[in-house]
């Protein structure tokens, strides 16, 4: 199958600012597909890179793109469309923006040379043309780190009356929150360094409640350009079957350090923080160990499991075809990454979960 | 007696599954369930559901899922609790909201009078859902209640889903 490779521009690069000249992104231009919807996107890493990470779009709500393969450095395949669940890099299928993080597993950390990311959007129309760009952090790596956090409140003074800007960092229950948090993250070295709180300025009345994952997408198209992890507080995520889920994170993994795209933040809902503010934390601490590189360690439909070595794989026992949290104890149920919110079971990472989430170009030694 | 008491342990084990299995069925962090799912568990996740939807104890969102979660299993009971929490305008605006959506998944066009009685409520969060519910439901009379209200709807949110719900 052939690959047109249409490079049409490269733009400038840029800093990110007071605090993170190691974290660079960088606009690659727009690539045009062939008629088959795939298209070779070559990106550069630089010499002491810890992360990189390419991202591909807009093309869309309607349309889903993913990998069809990663080579690396080296122009070997790390990455191949017919079996995703195996090497060291895994790839979404997404809808408007494909991002390809490395490394999201020790096997395979960043490299300084060549990348290339073979892109295949199934789009109505082909050919069809995307942008794409690149965040590349380098310096130093440590065990414990720090990671800045935007908490926005969207219209959610209604469950808490101090969930707002003015109040939000004394609001007693956004601060157990954030606490809890700080707690669960502990476990992979990662400390929470400055915390904002802003209101939500855009519609309200829209995002309070996100149905659909085009208004999902649409909030985070509005996080700004730093080198921080977003987090939008809504009343209720329904991805429009009607029933609420817990939280939503851009990815995985999300685009890091780069504001403005339908991957740049996570979303949470917020409905339960008067009556369990743990369970709140412990969806802000997977929803963003999502955005930062981690997968489920074992997907419950048994469709995939994450690329690391010493996170547990759970079998299926009864041969129903899914996995039950209960069915996984001892197998993965106690990971905060299991995708069941589970407080006061899933507590813990795992080393390898925390050398991940060390490189994320968000994240920066303490 | 000791064969008694052998059924009843197994009937309360089976009972503990089904409720821990509906309630992770309910807890899902970016996930909820399907109709096959539901089914799988099997006419016991009715009972369940109607536990949770009233239990104080539960957690919001399990509460409001275990009411919109009753729209797959349409029995009078359930649609009694729905129509009385989507009418309450006491209850937690997120369990009015699941109630609405339940009844248009449960009951179609038999839930229209229903929601269009709340289709002026002071929650917009509330009559937004009421809008998504009716624009579920194919069916003349959700068409018609949608149009009325799009006249005389002052939120852009709300005008946004009738609009996104009204048929050409």
């Amino acid at each position: 199958m052939s690959r047109s490779l249409f490079l049409v521009g490269f733009l400038a690069a840029c800093d990110m600012g007071a605090g993170s000249e190691d974290v660079v992104y960088t606009e690659l231009g727009e690539f045009e597909t062939d008629a088959d919807g795939l298209v070779s996107v070559p990106w550069e890493a630089p010499e002491g890179v810890v992360s990189t990470e390419v991202f591909c779009g807009p093309y869309g709500y309607d349309t889903l793109a993913t990998a069809d393969f990663v080579n690396d450095t080296s122009g070997a395949a790390v990455y191949d469309d017919e079996a995703p669940s195996t090497g060291g890099l895994r790839a979404g299928v997404l809808d408007d923006m494909l991002p390809v993080l490395v490394p999201v597993s020790p096997d395979l950390p960043a490299a300084a040379g060549e990348w290339t990311l073979g892109l295949w959007v199934a789009a109505a129309a082909l050919p069809t043309t995307v942008s794409c760009g690149m965040v590349n952090r380098v310096g130093d790596v440590a065990a414990s780190n720090t990671v800045d956090v935007n908490v926005v409140f969207v219209g959610v003074d209604g469950i808490s009356e101090g969930m707002n800007a003015n109040s939000g960092g004394g609001d007693a229950n956004v601060q157990a929150v954030i606490t809890a948090l700080g707690e669960l993250w502990g476990d992979l070295g990662l400390a929470l360094g400055e915390v904002r709180y802003s209101d939500f300025d855009g519609d309200v009345g829209t995002y309070t409640t996100v149905d659909g994952y085009e208004e999902f997408g649409d909030l985070l198209r509005t996080t700004a350009d730093d080198v921080e992890l977003t987090f939008y507080f809504v009343q209720d995520i329904d991805l429009g079957d009607g029933a609420s889920v817990l939280g939503l994170s851009g990815g995985p993994p999300g685009v890091a350090g780069h504001g403005g795209t339908s991957k740049s933040g996570v979303v949470v809902n917020v409905a339960n923080i008067v009556a369990d503010p743990d369970q709140v934390a412990l969806i802000m601490a997977h929803e963003g160990g999502h955005f930062l590189g981690l997968f489920h360690p074992t997907e419950k439909d048994l469709s995939g499991e994450d690329p690391l070595g010493d996170t547990p794989v759970c079998s299926d026992g009864d041969g129903d075809g899914a996995l039950t949290s209960a069915e996984c104890e001892g197998s993965g149920a106690e990971n905060v990454m299991w995708p069941t919110a589970q407080v006061g079971t899933a507590t813990g990472f795992s080393a390898d979960q925390g050398w991940v989430v060390a490189r994320n170009p968000v994240v920066r030694p303490e | 007696m000791v064969h008694l008491f052998l059924l009843f342990a197994g009937l309360a084990s089976a009972d503990e599954r089904t409720h821990d299995r509906v309630v992770e069925l309910l807890s899902g962090i970016e996930t909820s369930p399907t109709a096959a799912e539901w089914q799988a568990v099997g006419p016991a996740a009715a009972s369940e559901l109607l536990q949770l939807a009233t239990d104080p104890a539960a957690l919001p969102t399990v509460r409001a899922n275990a009411i919109f979660a009753l729209g797959h299993f349409p029995t009078v009971e359930a649609r009694a609790l729905l129509v009385a929490t989507l009418a309450d305008r006491g209850a937690p605006s997120l369990s009015r909201r699941k109630a609405a959506l339940g009844l248009a998944l449960g009951w179609g066009a038999a839930s229209v009078p229903a929601l269009e009685s709340v289709f002026a409520d002071p929650d917009e969060q509330v009559r937004g859902a009421v809008a998504r519910a009716l624009s579920n439901i194919d069916d003349p009379a959700a068409q018609g209640v949608l149009a009325a209200r799009a006249k005389v709807e002052s939120a852009a949110s709300v005008q946004k889903l009738i609009a996104a719900g009204v048929k050409p």
